[in-house]
């Protein structure tokens, strides 16, 4: 992850957005949990809210990556195409488990 | 520097949001839903609130609206935090927001929300509503808008739907209302919101409302209309459903009102009551009918030796004085029993009325007491036997009489009784109603199904047989009408004698 760079793009000083983005992660991680479980209940309603919530998130940051796959997840879910919703959710999981090892949640 | 409230369930926007605000010189207060928002303006009074659109515990629009009802606040300048404007465009002025913010990039953010701050500096007449900020960075989401769509049918149903719903939280707080709630509980939104739901009982209900919310299975609870609880005047069934979620644990509460329905097994179940107890008086009347005629027949006998021995002696007259006292009853006993006999013919109720008043008009001047009549002259007539309907009309009469010379002893210028008559239309059916209004010494709650039970009277002795209710309950019965009777103890009685229409 390059901090300079992003918190540049959105204007903040870097260590304020580092503050920022552990709370991204923090709050991604809790979003996620709920996600598996809106997964494993077929609730494509409550995905696409999740989804909604995490791609809200990401944009605040500039993380369009993430943004995109938030995106990805409440269109499939909507679609019913859970499991690709869930592959989705995965390749989010381990992005959310990569930068939250950068940043020590 | 400006006391300034952030309201918004992700903690990053919190954060974002007190950071910017502080570094600005303000002083910041956060709250992570609209429900403890509610809780820090019971203290607080601040110039601006940034509100969330999407909240648990009470959302952005309906804390928007709360705030504005509550006087105090009605100045705060409020921003709505949207992340949905691209999709729908928030109607402002709907729920008294003054502006509205379009979530996106933090640093597109900091520059609306300064801005928003800029234009809260003008004065509440000058500011310019409904305005829109950053809504152009963001691009619409057809996602979104699905779920906006099926929120929208969602909200449709719960506002059309006839029994009220209610959310609680897991501290049995309320977060919404629909409208037919509201309607059965009778108290205003902003209010309610936020309010303990328990305590809108009264203490004899709250126990019973505790149990079936606070139940540890989980599992859901119905309070039947056999047990139905007490809100706002009416009966209420309850229907607690317990929603488990991963972090809320919120209670869904189903009312409805069965004030209704529980009148009319009451009045099915007195008039069952009363048709027992006339079964029971006929038979006892003919049993006491045999004996006092030989009662009398041997005192005539009596009556007769004695003047053969040229005794003066009164007592044989005064037991058949006595005795025919007790055939006046039996005869009184039997009418309540009989039920409707002869053919009715159409009468004007008007005239039944103005006769019944000559008969007790003098009684009640003399008294002191205020006489109102208000009976039109387009009342449709009514197939009656006129003097049992008067009979009726005098013995309610009598009763208010009496009421008004207990609460009053005395001439005193809340001493009256008013007497009203209007067409009205029950099941399809027309009725001419009559009421008679007395603000006497009404009837304790406790005994007002027992009043037209023959032989119950509150009266002292040699007042009243207590046959005079039993007797015009079942007069109007058996016409096909109907005898209400609303009163409170120490202020008013109301009583309604509902007879079907010609035509």
């Amino acid at each position: 992850m390059n901090f300079s760079k992003l918190s540049k793009n959105i204007g903040l000083e870097e260590e304020e957005y580092i503050e920022l983005f552990e709370l991204f992660v923090e709050t991604g991680m809790e979003d996620l949990n709920k996600l598996w479980f809106a997964i494993d209940i077929a609730s494509t309603e409550k995905v696409a809210s999740i989804a909604h919530s995490l791609k809200g998130a990401s944009l605040n940051l500039g993380l369009n990556e993430f943004q995109e796959i938030a995106e990805a997840i409440g269109k499939t879910a909507r679609d019913g195409q859970l499991e690709k919703t869930a592959q989705l959710a995965k390749t989010l999981q381990e992005k959310l488990d990569n930068v939250a090892g950068v940043v020590g949640c | 520097m400006k006391k300034i409230l952030v309201v918004d369930n992700h903690s990053m926007i919190l954060k974002f949001m007190s950071d910017l605000l502080e570094k600005e010189g303000h002083q910041v207060l956060t709250a992570s839903d609209g429900l403890s928002a509610l809780e820090i303006l019971k203290t607080n009074i601040p110039d601006v609130i940034f509100a969330d659109l999407i909240m648990p515990n009470i959302d952005g629009k309906k804390l928007c609206r709360i705030v504005r009802r509550i006087p105090k606040l009605k100045d705060v300048f409020i921003v709505i935090l949207s992340a949905i404007a691209a999709e729908e465009e928030p109607r402002l002025d709907d729920y008294g927001a003054d502006v509205c913010i379009a979530k996106g990039p933090f640093n597109k953010m900091a520059e609306h929300v300064l801005m928003a701050l800029e234009l809260s500096d003008a004065e509440p007449t000058q500011r310019l509503k409904g305005r829109i900020i950053g809504r152009k960075e963001l691009f619409k989401r057809e996602i979104t808008k699905e779920l906006l769509a099926s929120k929208k049918h969602f909200e449709a149903t719960l506002n059309n739907i006839s029994e009220g719903i209610l959310e609680l939280t897991s501290e049995l707080k309320i977060v919404y209302v629909n409208p037919a709630a509201l309607s059965i509980i009778g108290i205003p939104e902003e209010n309610l919101l936020s309010s303990d739901f328990t305590k809108l009982f009264n203490e004899k209900h709250q126990k019973t409302i505790i149990d079936s919310l606070k139940n540890p299975g989980n599992k859901q609870r119905i309070i039947s209309p056999e047990a139905a609880v007490e809100l706002n005047n009416k009966q209420i069934t309850l229907n607690v459903i317990p929603i488990k979620e991963n972090e809320h644990n919120p209670i869904l509460v189903i009312l409805k009102d069965v004030t209704q329905r529980k009148q009319m097994e009451a009045q099915l179940q007195h008039a069952q009551r009363m048709e027992a107890i006339g079964t029971l008086a006929a038979g006892v009347a003919h049993e006491i009918n045999n004996p006092i005629s030989g009662v009398m027949g041997y005192a005539e006998i009596l009556k007769d030796r004695y003047q053969k021995q040229g005794r003066n002696d009164d007592i044989p007259n005064k037991i058949i004085k006595e005795a025919e006292r007790i055939a006046e009853i039996v005869k009184s006993l039997l009418s309540f029993a009989w039920g409707w006999q002869e053919e009715s013919s159409p009468a004007y109720l008007k005239d039944i009325i103005s006769n019944t008043l000559k008969m007790i008009k003098g009684r009640i001047a003399k008294d002191g007491i205020k006489l109102s009549v208000d009976v039109p002259d387009n009342l449709p007539d009514i197939k009656a036997h006129s003097h049992e309907i008067q009979q009726v009309f005098l013995n309610i009469l009598s009763n208010a009489h009496y009421g008004l010379n207990q609460r009053f002893p005395k001439s005193n210028q809340n001493k009256s009784l008013e007497i009203e008559s209007e067409t009205i239309k029950l099941e399809d059916q027309n009725y001419v109603r009559t009421t008679f209004y007395d603000n006497g010494a009404g009837i304790p709650k406790n005994i007002l199904n027992k009043i037209c039970d023959p032989f119950f009277s509150t009266k002292p002795p040699g007042y009243g047989t207590g046959l005079g209710l039993s007797i015009s309950h079942g007069i109007i019965y058996n016409h096909g009408g109907k005898l209400l009777f609303e009163s409170v103890e120490g202020e008013y009685t109301k009583v309604m004698v509902d007879l079907p229409a010609i035509g």
